[in-house]
């Protein structure tokens, strides 16, 4: 075993990935506050709210129920019965291009 | 010839199990406040450690092993197609830098977390579609970080365990 830990190689690779993962954040975040929701399941646009109307929906399907609320301005999963809950802890969304997904539910809601 | 095939089964089913135990230590243990679906990946470890021995054959088949085993028994079959693509072409992506001598313990551990959270973000892209993009830098940012304290949880086993793992 002549492996080392860490060499100058590994460095050059990790701070690669930083870059790459700045670049797509810097790419992708408008910092713009979004005006609308749009929830899709199966890649199907089911729905489209604005965000300045305080809304509460729960979208059924067969793969199950999510609860999708709009409160001021933001928007969040407040309850799934999906298996990992982790559209519940992606928290409130409201800047254009932010998501919450659901892979269990195949549910996305987008800003816009 | 015969305790060559013994040693063999006996030592590969340990890893296996150890494995699968990691994985399911994770599963116990979510990550979520960190971000939504991280994990450190311990069980990779496992692999990772084959590889540095160049212990390839026996890297994939644990792998694929660990992960239909752990997908049998905590998760659904969706999150196995997940599982299993990812944790695939990631073993094939560490094999691919071990080859290369400059690299060290830590950087194959890390490309191996980031491709790994590559490939489900392009799973994900083509079952529920483009939303997922957003999440990739977060998910690359986790397989870094992952990434090093896996290779360096290697590093140690590395240095730990005996001559048993070259002899066979």
């Amino acid at each position: 075993m002549n492996r080392k830990l860490v060499t100058w190689l590994d460095i050059l690779l990790i701070v690669l990935f930083v870059i790459l993962s700045i670049t797509i954040i810097l790419v992708f975040s408008s910092s713009g506050e979004g005006n609308k929701a749009v929830i899709s399941v199966d890649e199907k646009i089911i729905g489209e709210y604005s965000l300045n109307t305080d809304l509460t929906r729960e979208i059924k399907t067969d793969y199950g129920f999510n609860t999708v609320v709009i409160l001021n301005g933001e928007c969040f999963v407040l309850d799934a019965d999906c298996r990992d809950g982790i559209c519940i802890s992606r928290g409130k969304i409201s800047k254009v291009g932010e998501s919450i997904v659901c892979l269990p539910h195949k549910l996305i809601v987008e800003i816009k | 010839m015969k305790t060559m095939v013994a040693k063999k089964v006996s030592l590969y089913g340990f890893l296996t199990a150890a494995a699968l135990l990691f994985g399911y230590v994770e599963y116990l243990v979510p990550l979520n406040f960190i971000a939504p679906g991280i994990k450190l990946g311990i069980s990779n470890g496992i692999v990772l450690f084959l590889i540095i021995k160049s212990k390839y054959k026996a890297a994939i088949i644990i792998n694929i092993a660990r992960i239909l085993l752990s997908g049998f028994l905590f998760a659904t079959p969706f999150s196995l197609i997940f599982s299993l693509t990812a944790g695939v072409i990631s073993t094939v992506a560490m094999i691919l830098l071990n080859q290369f001598k400059g690299f060290g313990v830590v950087g194959i551990s890390v490309l191996g977390g980031t491709v790994h959270n590559i490939v489900q973000i392009c799973v994900a892209y083509f079952t529920v579609g483009g939303g997922v993009v957003f999440y990739l830098p977060f998910l690359l940012f986790a397989g870094i970080l992952a990434g090093m304290a896996v290779g360096f949880l290697v590093w140690i086993m590395l240095n730990k365990t005996n001559k048993i793992f070259d002899e066979i």
